[in-house]
């Protein structure tokens, strides 16, 4: 829940320069209609098309088993797809085994050689890249330096600390500058501060490099701080592509939108259609949000509203408005700190989230109580419309 | 300090047992051998003394000591021939059988005999390379020989061949239990930095898995220097090995001085093995955390 104001936080501020949309590009990677399956039944990547522009820094979102993680061991060539192509460049490498494809991986677990030391452990990549000695010495400095592990060069991996060997692992990785640098929840294994820290300077390192980032994550809050472009995966499919704050405001499915931050899902019935705007019922609510879809009165849809695009309506204002209103009980008041979250129920039985930001001095004791009757209002624009629920 | 006592005496009570059958069945027995070693053999019997004699004797006389070297070379050859055979074995069982059900079957196959009589095992090597054995009979049937050999039996090949399989489950034990326990991405890590799988094996799994090799050749040498029953069995005029020599003189020679001087010679070698392996394995240890 606390990730949820942190992420939407962060996304406003980094919207305009990340929302290009590759294609205009030639792509490094092509995934061409993949699928894996395991056992003979278990579908685990589900016709997954998707290109990746040269640089991008793009994310593989998804819960435990959505398929993420066996697609990126596909492009690393750990496994081989059972229907489909991947290529690399333009390049056909379905079938190539990893030690042929010019891309590596940062493992979950680091992976490092227990029985190298750090300068070895970087060292190893470049071994088979045809380069004299004092070139790989030059190049394992270089790069130790950038990651900020020039003092442990001559240590063992189980001498570092968790964040060193993660340090290390990403070294050992971009060493050999790939084509593609995959990453496979890269920072699952930190603590939570060292994390949002490495968040950080992962982004600058991709910026700095210039590499084409891949990389599998659960987390969303680290998607949307790090990655150009998102792909929500779901059921071994793609469930949506975009840039974070494309899958924030305009989720396709509802799925999206409860796994990309909260949303409060209202369900209703179309009760108009016109050329600006689509009105939906719910127990006697009306909404009205953007014509983005297709439509026809009658027809059960679900409206989608972040907690926190809602806002109070002051008593005179309160009185006038109709539409896109909302009344409610506010049940419960949780404190985050730089924000309140009012856990309100409608009068139909609906649960609603609500967020205020505590910017002011007195905006946490003017909040509302807990128990009293409160009016919420959202811009037509921050509405979604959704026609079917995929909630897993 | 009387307290203290107190709070280590359900400690030292459960210690007491094995220690008691440490101290009485080994540690004594080992003690009045060596205290033996130095004695005196006068004819009909021996007579206790403290001199070198025995040791002096077992140096002088190539009779004792090119059998401690013949001892030493076989077990050198069925460590090296265990290593052979069981590390394909246990790399193929790790790497490459994907079950777990296949894997443990294939790995309780290698280990199920040691729960058969050694002399069983033993013996059934004489069933199979005997002059009327299974091996003779497939190869006169086949045509490849005339007539039986009786080269397969009674030699140094022979207690070689059975030594290596009754001694092999205690060098497949410990390589694969090091094998087992290379995560599985540090070998796709390797093959993700250039690496192929010959150049992965050298430099990835073959350093990581010396340790269960260390152990593994530690005990089948420890296991084959102090071997006397394959000698008896299969080995022939030219395979007595220095256990058999010690039988003997505490036997048919009737000379327990020289015996007991053999037997201390016997447990300073393999205790020097022991402590080595240790010390090469403390050397590199390395973390797989």
């Amino acid at each position: 829940m606390l990730k949820t104001a942190a992420g939407s936080a962060i996304f406003r501020g980094s919207g305009g320069s990340s929302s290009e949309r590759p294609g205009t590009v030639k792509p490094i990677i092509e995934i061409d209609h993949v699928s894996r399956i395991f056992g003979g039944k278990l579908l685990a990547v589900d016709d997954v098309k998707l290109d990746v522009a040269e640089g991008e820094f793009i994310t593989l979102l998804g819960p435990s088993g959505c398929g993420k993680t066996t697609l990126l061991r596909m492009l690393a060539g750990f496994e081989r797809p059972d229907r489909g192509a991947i290529r690399l460049d333009g390049q056909d490498v379905t079938g190539l085994p990893p030690y042929k494809r010019d891309v590596n991986m940062v493992f979950q677990d680091y992976a490092l050689f227990p029985h190298l030391t750090v300068t070895r452990n970087v060292a190893f990549g470049l071994e088979r890249l045809r380069i004299d000695r004092a070139d790989i010495t030059r190049k394992v400095e270089e790069t130790l330096q950038l990651v900020g592990l020039a003092d442990k060069a001559d240590r063992m991996p189980h001498q570092l600390s968790g964040g060193q060997r993660q340090r290390v692992a990403l070294a050992r990785a971009i060493v050999r500058r790939p084509r593609v640098l995959l990453l496979d929840e890269p920072l699952s294994a930190l603590d939570a501060n060292l994390r949002e820290a490495m968040q950080v300077e992962l982004k600058h390192l991709h910026q700095r490099l210039g590499l084409t980032f891949i990389m599998v994550t659960h987390d969303q809050t680290e998607a949307l701080v790090m990655s150009d472009r998102i792909v929500v995966m779901h059921k071994g499919r793609v469930a949506q592509a975009g840039t974070p704050a494309d899958l924030y405001d305009r989720p396709a499915s509802t799925y999206v939108a409860n796994f990309v931050g909260t949303s409060n899902l209202l369900k209703g019935v179309v009760s108009g259609v016109s050329k600006t705007a689509i009105a939906v019922d719910h127990a006697g609510l009306r909404f009205e949000c953007p014509p983005l879809r297709t439509v026809t009165p009658g027809q059960h849809v679900i409206i989608g509203i972040r907690p926190e695009k809602l806002r109070p309506l002051t008593t005179k204002a309160a009185a006038a408005a109709e539409i896109n209103v909302i009344d409610c009980e506010v049940e419960e008041r949780l404190f985050h700190g730089n924000s309140i979250r009012l856990r309100c129920r409608l009068s139909s039985g609906e649960p609603l989230l609500c967020d205020q930001q505590l910017a002011e001095a007195l905006a946490l004791a003017s909040a509302p109580e807990k128990g009293s009757r409160i009016r919420l209002m959202a811009d037509a624009d921050s509405i979604t419309l959704f026609t079917e629920d995929e909630r897993a | 300090m009387r307290r203290l006592r107190l709070e280590r005496l359900p400690g030292l009570a459960a210690l007491s047992a094995p220690l008691l059958w440490a101290i009485v069945f080994m540690f004594i027995p080992y003690l009045i051998i060596f205290t033996y070693s130095f004695w005196l053999k006068k004819y009909p019997t021996f007579v206790p003394a403290f001199q070198f004699g025995n040791y002096g004797q077992i140096f002088a006389d190539p009779q004792y000591y090119q059998v401690l070297l013949r001892t030493g070379k076989i077990a050198v050859l069925v460590t090296a021939a265990a290593l052979i055979i069981a590390y394909p074995f246990a790399y193929f069982l790790v790497f490459k059988v994907k079950t777990a059900r296949v894997r443990i079957l294939l790995y309780m196959a290698v280990i199920a005999p040691l729960w058969v009589s050694y002399l069983l095992r033993a013996y059934i090597w004489k069933t199979i390379l005997g002059n009327e054995g299974v091996l003779n009979s497939f190869l006169v049937w086949s045509g490849i020989l005339p007539a039986p050999t009786d080269l397969l039996l009674y030699n140094q090949f022979s207690m070689i061949v059975t030594l290596t399989y009754i001694f092999i489950p205690f060098m497949v034990m410990p390589i694969f239990t090091a094998l087992e326990k290379i995560p599985k991405s540090l070998v796709e890590a390797a093959g993700d930095l250039g690496m192929t799988p010959v150049r992965t094996f050298a430099k990835v799994i073959w350093p990581l898995s010396l340790p269960g090799v260390i152990a593994g050749a530690t005990f089948t040498f420890c296991l084959t220097f102090g071997d006397f029953i394959a000698p008896v069995l299969v080995g022939g005029p030219d395979g007595v090995m220095i256990a058999n020599v010690i039988t003997s003189q505490y036997g048919a020679a009737l000379n327990w001085p020289l015996g007991s001087a053999l037997a201390v010679i016997l447990l300073i070698i393999v205790l020097a093995i022991i402590e080595l392996s240790d010390r090469v394995q403390r050397s590199d240890r390395i973390g797989l955390g």
